[in-house]
């Protein structure tokens, strides 16, 4: 639905994105992750048609129509980063613009206005919003034409609660009906939750197209395991570090890094140790220690 | 396709008949003018001399030094492309430069609707003290006044169209073309000629006089207002190198026609290939 | 977007005005035909009341009553035609409709028409004079080419004569209203000329008063040549290709006369070509594209003149020495000095300049500064014509403004001392009357101001209120 062939922007000496190629399946919902910088903003925007390649390019839908030409954007809804509106204007007026913008029948404005939790605050001028309302404005512009894409950027990063809520029924809803999705995001939590497919672009070039559980598994691979002990064991570390290398003390508790296999060896020998557990967490890997590793194995 | 147009440009014209900007151009541009109609007559001493020729005569300095630059002012602070509103805007299914030829038209009806709204009141006035006469003229120094809207607009759209976020910029090249355009470029010219030979220099002067949107548009106004008359002699040599009276309004038109197309012509080419 | 500026080019193309062919103000004196008088109308053309007149005896008053008369008149004897309700001289429409040829005649209470017919060369008139001390009194004289024609005749009076030119005529193919050639002493008072070539001619004929007239809608309203020691009071020039143009002409004196609204590309209110020692005190020259012009004309003097509403209010060519203007108030005048040449002698002092804006600290009257009338600009424009095109425009102001701050600029600048700080009261000055304007035009033009401030708040208001929200504002309610 959405391919990228060799998409590459530079500004000046800058490229923001290198060589990338991907092709965003059909009614899948679709992940761009990747460290701030990394060129999802442009790549985003390349597909909504407001970027020009400075080579490759990007096309959409099954006429492969470059995102460029007007016609093409009738496939796409888009949703910038973070959006502005003119204060002058009512919530209502926005949308009603919007609205007849993309020639979607007259009902459309109350359905969206009430989606986004706007429906008490149509009437208000938009320069009295706050910023998460503004950006539920966004949102509701954004679903306005039932489009065969969804494009949005950084859609988590200005919603409030209430708008975090819709938009995770937003994407819902184009789940079901077999429309595409594609976002950006630097945050996991989303992408875990609403991903099918997680494409990860670092540094301007693409560096991973996984399954959101391929991602958890990587991602839990490198977590950390703490084990909380009542005092410190002598020679427990040396134990577990020859199960774990990476283990270290923070205070009285055990630091064992590693997969999952490596954390219940490391179990079994403070056991076998005769070390006192008295709790024990985990956390899952850090995205951006993911991406050093990634940026790392490629070089 | 004109219905979106329509549809941008009805939206601008919401948005500017909002605006404080605007509003306060207005009531500003009505006063200056009904200062101007009003001015004639205190200085005459009451004589009642003021008519609406002469007022609009008046009126062509005051339409000649604030319309450009409320054009371009009021166009580049709103038609520079910015983050946020813009990247929005122009992911529609629409062309850009459809989008932005309604947002100028719609600017348009706005400065011209202020425009109206300040002859019609010097007029008023005029029409009080003196009685009414020579409203051909004063019909004159409108169109004159919507012909520098139009140019200017188109201008600033051109100057604010390759450069998004970039407000102040943008205001700043409109404010030096407004200052190129009302001063230097005739200061320029009028040196210029007084350094050629009289030949020369007429010819300097004359072609000066028609290519700089100000100027074209002083040129036809006075000309308009006051027939022959407008320059002394001088109006009879440039009839003479332009060729007759209706040459010179052709001029002046193609002038100002010209000034509006290619600026606007640039805008949606610029805007077409920026990155917003 | 096109549609204001095809609008603009409707306008252009309807208002710019025709040129004159022959406006530019001339030395073209026209010497009298040197043909022969014309005489006793040809049988056939002879007006009824010809009988009359030849039974008549010299001293006689004839006295006609109304009706139309067809036909051209000889009055060779010393009488007194005179109309009762206002008869009709119906002329032949092929020479002068009154003939008058001898001293002494008077002619009055006529209505006089040409005909439009007639030879310009031959100096057809309404009324054609040659002998002295002709009176022409309260005839109202239409459609002919020249209006009353006085050759070589002394002494003649000519009192509330309305002449009217020949609509549709250009100005070549006309005459005057008045034309006076080579008569002395002549006195022209309370007549009205309207839409001839030009008002009053007036050639080699010296120590007339002219008094009281009105002209308007013609080429010149004076054209004067070799003329001394005239007197004009109370004259009205007006839209007038000129207003009053003098040439070679010495000791004339203006009063109270007005100048107003006499605006072709060559205009000037009152022009002196080599004329001096002329006296021009409390007139009104006002809305004139040149209020004085002044070109090798000596010790001329200008007093208690308002000079109002000129694109430049008063020129003087170097050629001009020892002119001297003073308590005169200049009013709104776009540009208050063209100076052709490089300096001038002419002396200002006392006048009031509107745009000047110098305090009066001490309450002396006298602005604290003196007023400056030259510039740099006015250098170039004096010098290259095409600089006019400019004049308005802010770089001549930002070249004003400059030489203000550097006065090197202008080494030899034309001030005026001590200008007036206040508008002076000038009583003798006389008042604009308004043009008259046809009452139907007044009340459709009346309407663009009023539709103007309609509209525009129409615009702002119904533009402001949201076309946008209202559709689904109503269904939203209803749903």
């Amino acid at each position: 639905m959405i391919r990228y062939d060799r998409f590459t922007k530079a500004y000046g000496a800058h490229t923001a994105v290198d060589g990338l190629s991907v092709d965003i399946p059909a009614g899948s919902v679709v992940a761009l992750l990747g460290p701030n910088g990394s060129g999802k903003t442009t790549s985003i925007k390349a597909a909504a048609g407001l970027v020009r390649p400075t080579s490759g390019d990007v096309r959409l839908g099954a006429e492969r129509r470059p995102a460029t030409e007007a016609e093409a954007r009738r496939l796409c809804s888009f949703l910038p980063q973070r959006v502005s509106f003119p204060d002058a204007l009512t919530g209502r007026e926005v949308v009603e613009f919007y609205r007849r913008m993309r020639g979607v029948p007259g009902d459309a404005t109350d359905r969206v206005m009430k989606f986004a939790s706007l429906n008490g605050a149509g009437n208000r001028a938009v320069g009295t919003y706050s910023g998460g309302m503004t950006q539920r404005l966004g949102l509701a512009v954004a679903m306005l034409p039932d489009a065969e894409i969804l494009l949005l950027d950084e859609p988590t990063a200005a919603l409030d609660p209430d708008g975090l809520c819709a938009f995770y029924g937003l994407v819902e809803a184009r789940r079901r009906s077999g429309r595409t999705v594609f976002f950006s995001s630097h945050q996991l939590g989303d992408v875990e939750r609403l991903a099918d497919l997680i494409v990860i672009l670092i540094e301007g070039r693409l560096a991973a197209t996984l399954t959101s559980s391929e991602l958890a598994a990587k991602l839990a691979d490198r977590g950390v395991m703490r084990v909380r002990m009542g005092q410190r064991v002598t020679a427990l570390l040396e134990r577990v570090r020859e199960i774990a290398p990476g283990a270290r003390w923070i205070g009285d508790d055990l630091m064992v890094p590693g997969p999952t296999a490596v954390r219940l060896g490391a179990l079994d020998a403070i056991r076998a140790a005769g070390g006192a557990i008295e709790g024990l967490s985990a956390e899952e890997g850090r995205l951006d220690e993911f991406y050093r590793s990634i940026v790392g194995g490629a070089r | 396709m004109m219905g979106l147009i329509w549809l941008c440009a009805r939206h601008e014209l919401l948005l500017a008949a909002r605006s404080r900007w605007l509003q306060w151009f207005a009531v500003i541009f009505a006063g200056l003018a009904l200062l101007v109609a009003g001015s004639g007559y205190v200085l005459s001493g009451g004589y009642g001399l003021q008519d609406f020729a002469r007022t609009a005569v008046s009126l062509v300095q005051l339409v000649l030094l604030i319309v450009p630059l409320a054009a371009l002012v009021f166009g580049s602070l709103t038609l520079s492309p910015d983050r946020g509103a813009a990247e929005l805007l122009y992911a529609q299914p629409v062309p850009r430069w459809a989008i932005l030829a309604g947002r100028v038209i719609g600017l348009f009806l706005a400065l011209a609707a202020a425009e109206l709204l300040g002859f019609g009141v010097a007029g008023l006035a005029v029409q009080y003290y003196s009685g009414p006469s020579g409203a051909s003229q004063f019909l004159a120094v409108v169109a004159l006044s919507l012909a520098l809207t139009a140019v200017f607009l188109a201008i600033a759209a051109a100057l604010a169209s390759g450069e998004p976020g970039r407000r102040a910029r943008a205001l700043a090249m409109s404010l030096v073309v407004w200052f190129v355009a009302v001063i230097l470029f005739d200061l320029a010219a009028l040196g210029v000629a007084s350094m050629l030979r009289s030949g020369a220099a007429s010819r300097v002067l004359m072609t000066a006089a028609l290519v700089n949107p100000v100027d074209a548009g002083r040129t036809g106004a006075y000309m308009a207002i006051e027939g022959t008359s407008a320059f002394g002699a001088a109006s009879l040599a440039l009839l003479r190198f332009a060729g007759g009276e209706r040459a010179v309004a052709a001029l002046v038109t193609a002038s100002l026609l010209l000034w509006t197309i290619v600026p606007a012509w640039v805008a949606a080419r610029r805007l077409g290939r920026t990155d917003l | 977007m096109s549609v204001p500026r095809i609008a603009l080019a409707t306008l252009l193309a309807a208002t710019l005005l025709p040129v004159p062919a022959d406006a530019q103000v001339g030395d073209d004196a026209q010497p009298p035909s040197t043909g022969a008088l014309e005489g006793r109308p040809e049988p056939g053309r002879t007006s009824p009341l010809q009988s009359l007149v030849d039974a008549a005896a010299p001293g006689d008053r004839i006295v006609v009553p109304a009706g139309t008369y067809e036909g051209d008149l000889l009055i060779d004897k010393a009488i007194s035609l005179v109309g009762d309700g206002r008869p009709v001289l119906r002329g032949s429409g092929t020479g002068s409709v009154v003939r008058i040829r001898a001293a002494g005649a008077t002619i009055e209470g006529f209505d006089i028409d040409g005909r439009r017919g007639g030879d310009l060369g031959r100096d057809t008139s309404g009324v054609h004079v040659a002998a002295p001390r002709a009176t022409i009194r309260d005839c109202r004289i239409r459609d002919a080419l020249f209006g009353i024609y006085l050759r070589e005749s002394d002494d003649a009076v000519l009192e509330g004569n309305t002449i009217v030119g020949i609509p549709d005529r250009p100005p070549g193919e006309v005459g005057s209203g008045i034309h006076i050639w080579n008569s002395q002493r002549y006195r022209v008072t309370g007549n009205q000329i309207v839409g001839t070539r030009d008002g009053m001619y007036i050639q080699s004929s010296s120590h007339g008063v002219i008094r009281g007239n009105r002209a308007r809608d013609l080429r010149y309203g004076l054209h004067y040549m070799f003329s001394d020691d005239n007197l004009f009071e109370d004259n009205s020039f007006e839209t007038g290709a000129a207003g009053a143009a003098l040439m070679y002409s010495e000791r004339i004196t203006f009063r109270r006369n007005r100048f107003l609204r006499n605006r072709g590309f060559a205009s000037v209110g009152l022009l002196l070509k080599e004329c001096d020692d002329l006296v021009a005190e409390d007139n009104l020259m006002a809305d004139n594209a040149r209020g004085i012009f002044l070109e090798g004309s000596h010790r001329n003097s200008f007093r208690r003149n308002i000079v109002a509403m000129s694109d430049i209010a008063v020129v003087i060519y170097d050629s001009s020495r020892t002119n001297v203007f003073e308590d005169n108030a200049f009013v709104g005048n776009l540009s208050p000095l063209s100076l052709v040449g490089r300096r001038t002698d002419t002396r200002f002092a006392g006048n009031y300049w509107s745009d000047h804006g110098e305090p009066d600290l001490d309450g002396d009257g006298i602005a604290e500064r003196p007023y400056r009338l030259s510039n740099v600009f006015d250098h170039l424009r004096g010098n290259l014509t095409a600089a006019d095109l400019f004049a308005q425009g802010m770089a001549a102001r930002a070249l004003g403004a400059a030489e203000r701050a550097f006065p090197v600029l202008d080494a030899v600048p034309v001030l005026d001392e001590r200008p007036l700080a206040r508008m002076p009261r000038l009583a003798d000055v006389p008042d604009v009357t308004p043009a008259p304007e046809p009452a139907a035009e007044a009340r459709t033009t009346s309407l663009w101001p009023a539709v103007m401030v309609m509209a525009g708040a129409f615009v702002l208001i119904a533009g402001g209120r949201s076309p946008l929200g209202r559709r689904a504002g109503a269904q939203g309610g209803a749903a």
